[in-house]
């Protein structure tokens, strides 16, 4: 796919930078040629996004050249404001204003409109750039942004990103650029994309989800520890091959996909489409009902001690309901009956939450990394209401050890990667005790060799007795699960056994069950 | 990668969800909500008004108008200044302070010298505007250093005019009190100013700019517009606004007094809460501030005409403010049906 | 979101800042400069005035007192975040110190009863402000605002009819000595130490910090938002009757706008002592130190013969410069 002999847009020859004792990025080099697309994969605090900041212009480098489209500059020197230099971002935090209308939203990303009728000339400006990224987007220009959904929000993100102000973008950076869209729209936005590639604009996009690079990018550089050790495209890439080069270690990269096999002995097995599991299985944990399933369905979804139960289907499809519902039950007084809106759940026993969006739902960024693990624990490190700071750093470190957090009980929280944070959280909902462990898609944004710490710890503590339920948006690892449980329209239409739950798997039953 | 046909429905399930039923019916077709925020503080605003004119129907002409309204005006105004500091995202609590000093000015400097009152009066939106830099460079939280203000402003003005006194230029007086024919020149004002406001903040381009400061800036910033910029024209559009607030004040109440205003620094929050407006960041309404301000300061008009004492006009607006938000919280419950607010979290 | 104005961006949100190293440690000096600010007020005092080093210090300790109780009580409020500001202190403090010294009329076997009805009144106005804000939903700036509007309505109506005494006992107290030492100065001491305690110290304090860092994910680490909330507004409401009733004896009664000034130094005194106005992150000895920085001042602009606008101008002043200058925390 790189044509060699294409002009390059952009070339970055040896930028480093360094942040107080971390050198961020070292002398990192790579070269994006008109009309590809490029992916950068790297584990959180690898280095992508200071790198991709010091090419936009952003953040002065130490040292390096950055040059885009035949204008090179040192990249210590100040930059010109991207939009100027002809490049576009889109960034990873959205950047709309709930209060405002969406035609309102265009018209202050578009510079360009008139002063009177601007809210339709930016609205059909933008409306064109969604119906050809986005087709069958729905989305109206008098509606508040506040009450759109996150994947709408994200897709006016991308469709304003390319709203003209200053110069024709020759360059797109694209971080996490698809985090909550659904696969039509993935789909529609990367073809989108290579229509302009063929036209000649370069994107260099960063993300998380490794099958997307390989299925749609021309070219993935790895980064590792700040430098780019490893370029690849073409037949042999798999996202096995980045994994690995992301350094990944020599056990963990074997250990990809499992082989699908029957469970280990004593673990409860259960037939597919059963609501129970036919044999083993500890106490009762969770009880999941549809609530117009009617006389002939299935009954409740039982959960057991020790089982693991994944919620899937499509991101936004009554998953995260159902898991807030079971926290709402846990937290109530009597453990009463929670309701969504198609299902009514209960759980019997104590539950801990863990939440992968960790800056708005988990971590408490004022403190240490102890004082984030021992809050569900008080009662464990204190004394007739006074927390005791030996203990509480004492659990903390006892934690660090069982998970692998490489991180002392006095760092603030703010300074370990995503990975470790995320370790963090979990460590906060095991000292927590409890029968059941409700995950919201725990491994986001979180960097594959602490993905399986994660997987690992999953299946020793169900093991050990705890109940899992697992809400998780990279259909991959609800392999680990015993059960899987397919959400279509808020509504649970088909049960998977773990091993054989593949995407295609997923995606079919999803498709599958009668609504 | 699986062909998903049917994503695109997948993604319309969100918009019934979000949206109950009624809700959905009262849009127009280009998605916008054919209530606005205007509506709850408006529809408060005629049962008040309503209750007034049934109790006291001599108050349903035009003098009477001009007495209800006009006690109401310069609330309603400095309500206005407090809503364009709020919409960009902060709050100012020396809006009382500053209205009482320019109540001060008009009653003592302007009398004695035109051109030193009318200077004075410029340097204190030049001032404002000035306060606004501040806060968004060194990005100080605003309650306090517009608290500090409070003090400042009071300070001040009790240094030019130490006890109440002082007199308004007679023109002032004149001009405030215009009663041009048929309708009543607070009414006149009142619309004039609910029609100037809601063009520029809700129809501009650059209103909608201004809105998008509140709750984003730095993604406004990345959009290519100046954040501070932005919070000058916020700061110095309320100082104009306090400024016609205070000289409103000053033509009805024809002298000065450097503790005047004191009571609007909470009730001009109140105008605006109850106007629809919250502490989001861009998240307020013209229409309903102004609504939210002459509900508030109608209050005191009603207690009069039911002969209850001044005493219980406090309460009695705290009270008024308790049942607005009541109503505003059920009304939310309704629009929103009952999906929670799992998304937004996480948005 | 901001909470009422407060453009703070959150310290080393991860991967937000683009580029920018992703921790930044906590500072541990957020008071330092309300310290120094207070000492530096302290000293001119002292070189204006001519004399008065220690006695300065001990009347402005002693007087900072009640700033520093319902102070105290302010900042439980706005640490557990979300919005949270309690408008509704001064008019707690002015009935509590009407029903106070009504009910004790200065008789000294009525001292108890005196400070159970003041505190009474406490309970009655945070009851008032939990079920507006936490149970309904009201925004706290207007809830306690309208709630401090429909106290006022009852100190007017009630203050028309007989005005109370203090007990002398009370009044003595406050204005007692212990050797050099203030007493009501050194209790003003205590009480900053002990909640200082219950701030960094206990399970409950731990929640307050923890709501006010993430409502979410506080939740959904097992506390209730709700009920920290509304123990801390039962703190502050407590604290202002406890404050408005020493008050009363200080001052020989009650008085309409008794509680008037306290309005907004109680929430200057949080601000000004390091404390974060979005919640989250409080420091107790900064309100202390702010609180005995505003009060001296006062007395700095007497001894400086200013005329009165001339302290109010100070005292805005000082705040604007100190917010100003001082380094904020939670810079970039």
């Amino acid at each position: 796919m790189a044509d060699a002999t294409r002009s390059v847009t952009l070339r970055v020859t040896g930028v480093s930078k360094r942040f107080g004792t971390t050198q961020a990025v070292e002398d990192a080099s790579f070269v994006v040629r008109a009309g590809e697309l490029i992916g950068i994969a790297g584990h959180n605090g690898a280095g992508k996004t200071t790198l991709l900041n010091v090419v936009a212009g952003q953040l002065r480098g130490d040292s390096g050249t950055v040059d885009l489209a035949g204008q090179p500059r040192e990249a210590t020197a100040a930059a010109p404001a991207p939009n100027d230099a002809g490049i576009r971002i889109v960034h990873q935090e959205l950047s709309l204003s709930p209060a405002l209308r969406v035609d309102e939203t265009a018209a202050v990303f578009d510079r360009k409109a008139g002063a009177f009728s601007w809210r339709r000339q930016a609205w059909r400006k933008l409306r064109d750039v969604l119906d050809e990224m986005f087709p069958g987007h729905g989305i109206r220009p008098g509606l508040l942004i506040g009450d759109l959904s996150i994947s709408r929000r994200q897709m006016i993100e991308c469709a304003c990103a390319m709203l003209s102000r200053g110069r024709e973008p020759v360059l797109l950076i694209l971080d996490e650029p698809t985090s909550s869209l659904g696969n039509t729209a993935t789909q529609t936005f990367y073809a989108y994309l290579r229509k302009r590639a063929e036209q000649g604009l370069s994107a260099i996009i960063t993300t998380h989800r490794l099958n997307e690079m390989v299925h749609y990018l021309d070219r993935i550089y790895v980064m590792r520890d700040g430098k780019v050790i490893s370029e690849q495209g073409g037949p042999g890439t798999t996202k096995e091959s980045l994994v690995r080069a992301m350094g990944v270690g020599a056990h963990e990269a074997q250990a990809g996909r499992p082989a699908a096999g029957p469970a280990p002995a004593g673990r409860p097995v259960a037939a597919a489409g059963q609501a129970e599991p036919a044999a083993g299985g500890g106490e009762l944990r969770v009880e999941i009902a549809e609530r117009d399933a009617g006389a002939d369905g299935a009954g409740p979804i039982r959960v057991r001690a020790g089982e693991i139960v994944g919620l899937a289907g499509l991101e936004g499809h009554g998953q995260l309901e159902v898991l807030e519902a079971l926290s709402h039950s846990a937290a109530s007084p009597r453990r009463s009956m929670k309701r969504t809106a198609h299902q009514q759940v209960r759980v019997t026993g104590s539950a801990s939450y863990v939440s992968g969006d960790r800056r708005v739902r988990g971590i408490f960024r004022y403190w240490s990394l102890a004082g984030n693990v021992s809050i569900s624990s008080l009662r464990a490190v204190s004394t007739a209401g006074f927390v005791s700071p030996a203990e509480e750093t004492g659990l903390a470190a006892r934690w660090a050890g069982l998970l692998g957090i490489k991180a002392a009980p006095r760092d603030p929280i703010t300074s370990l990667s995503g990975g470790t944070q995320q370790k963090a959280l979990m460590a906060r909902a095991l000292a927590a005790g409890g029968d059941v462990l409700l995950l919201e898609d725990p491994t986001r944004g979180v960097d594959q060799s602490t993905k399986d710490d994660v997987y690992a710890l999953l299946r020793e503590q169900a093991s050990q007795g705890k109940c899992v339920i697992w809400y998780s948006t990279e259909n991959d690892e609800l392999q680990y699960c015993d059960r899987i449980l397919v959400f279509r329209g808020g509504r649970i239409v088909g049960t998977l056994l773990g091993p054989e739950a593949s995407e295609d798997a997923i995606l079919s039953t999803s498709f599958a069950g009668s609504v | 990668m699986t062909q998903d046909t049917d994503a695109s429905a997948a993604e319309s399930l969100d918009a019934p969800a979000r949206l109950s039923r009624a809700a959905q019916l009262m849009r127009t077709p280009s998605g916008a909500p054919l209530l606005g925020m205007w509506f709850l503080p408006t529809v408060a605003l005629v049962i008040m008004l309503v209750a007034i004119f049934s109790i006291q129907p001599t108050a349903f002409s035009y003098t009477g108008l001009s007495l209800v309204l006009g006690g109401s005006f310069p609330l309603v105004l400095a309500a206005l200044a407090q809503m364009f500091v709020i919409a960009g995202g902060d709050i100012d609590l020396g809006i009382g302070s500053f209205v009482s000093l320019v109540n001060v000015i008009f009653a003592v400097t302007l009398e004695k010298n035109v051109l030193l009152g009318t200077l004075f009066l410029i340097g204190l939106v030049v001032a404002n505007a000035l306060i606004g830099v501040l806060i968004t460079v060194r990005r100080l939280p605003s309650i306090v250093v517009t608290l500090g203000m409070a003090f400042i402003w009071l300070g001040i003005a009790i240094t030019i005019l130490p006890n109440p006194g002082g007199t308004v230029p007679a023109p002032i007086v004149s001009f405030v009190n215009l009663s041009p024919p048929v309708i009543p020149g607070v009414v006149l004002g009142i619309v004039i100013v609910t029609i100037v406001t809601s063009w520029f903040l809700m129809r501009t381009r650059y209103g909608a700019v201004l809105r998008a400061t509140g709750s984003n800036p730095e993604a406004v910033t990345r959009a290519g517009w100046s954040v501070l910029k932005a919070k000058i024209v916020l700061y110095g559009i309320a100082g104009i606004f306090g400024v016609l607030s205070g000289m409103v004040l000053s033509g009805q109440a024809t002298s000065g007094d450097p503790n005047i205003a004191q009571s609007y620094i909470l009730l001009s929050i109140a105008g605006v809460i109850v106007g629809g407006g919250s502490f989001a960041g861009g998240d307020v309404s013209p229409g309903g501030t102004v609504a939210g301000a002459l509900v508030i300061g109608l209050m005191a008009a009603l207690l009069q005409f039911l002969n209850i004492s001044s005493n219980y006009q406090v309460g009695a607006q705290g009270l008024t403010l308790v049942v607005i938000l009541l109503f505003r919280v059920g009304l939310s419950l309704l629009r929103r049906g009952r999906q929670s607010r799992i998304t937004e979290a996480r948005a | 979101m901001s909470a009422h104005g407060i453009q703070q961006s959150p310290a080393g949100s991860p991967g937000a800042r683009a580029g920018s190293p992703r921790w930044r440690g906590v500072p541990r000096f957020a008071s330092g400069p309300a310290f120094i600010g207070a000492a530096a007020v302290w000293i001119a005092t002292w070189l204006i005035a001519g004399h008065g080093f220690f006695g300065t210090l001990s009347i402005g300790v002693t007087v900072a007192t009640f700033l520093v109780i319902v102070g105290i009580g302010q900042m439980f409020v706005i640490t557990s975040g979300s919005g949270a500001i309690d408008l509704s202190v001064p008019y707690v403090m002015t009935l509590s110190a009407y029903l106070g010294t009504q009910v004790m009329n200065g008789d000294n076997g009525k001292l108890v009863a005196g400070l159970a009805a003041a505190l009474l009144c406490g309970l009655v106005a945070a009851a008032l402000n939990i079920i507006l804000i936490e149970v309904v939903g009201i925004p706290p700036l207007v809830g306690t605002l309208a709630v401090g509007f429909v106290i006022q309505t009852v100190i007017l109506v009630h203050s028309s009819s007989s005005n109370g005494v203090p007990s002398p006992a009370l009044a003595t107290f406050v204005n007692a000595k212990w050797g050099p030492l203030p007493v009501f100065g050194l209790l003003g001491i205590a009480v900053a130490v002990i909640f200082a305690v219950v701030l960094k110290r206990t399970s409950y304090g731990r929640r307050v910090e923890a709501v006010g860092q993430s409502d979410t994910a506080a939740r959904l680490a097992g506390i209730s938002p709700h009920r920290v909330r509304a123990v801390a507004y039962l703190i502050s409401a407590l604290m202002a009757a406890l404050a408005g009733m020493f008050l009363a004896a200080y001052s020989g009664g009650a008085s309409l706008d008794l509680g008037t000034p306290y309005q907004l130094a109680s929430i200057a005194v949080v601000v000004l002592g390091g404390s974060l106005i979005a919640g989250g992150r409080s420091t107790v000895s900064g309100v202390w130190a702010a609180a005995v920085m505003l009060t001296i001042l006062i007395t700095l602009v007497n001894v400086t013969h200013a005329s009165g606008g001339v302290q109010d101008i100070l005292e805005g002043g000082l705040i604007v410069l100190v917010l100003a200058f001082a380094s904020s925390p939670s810079r970039t």
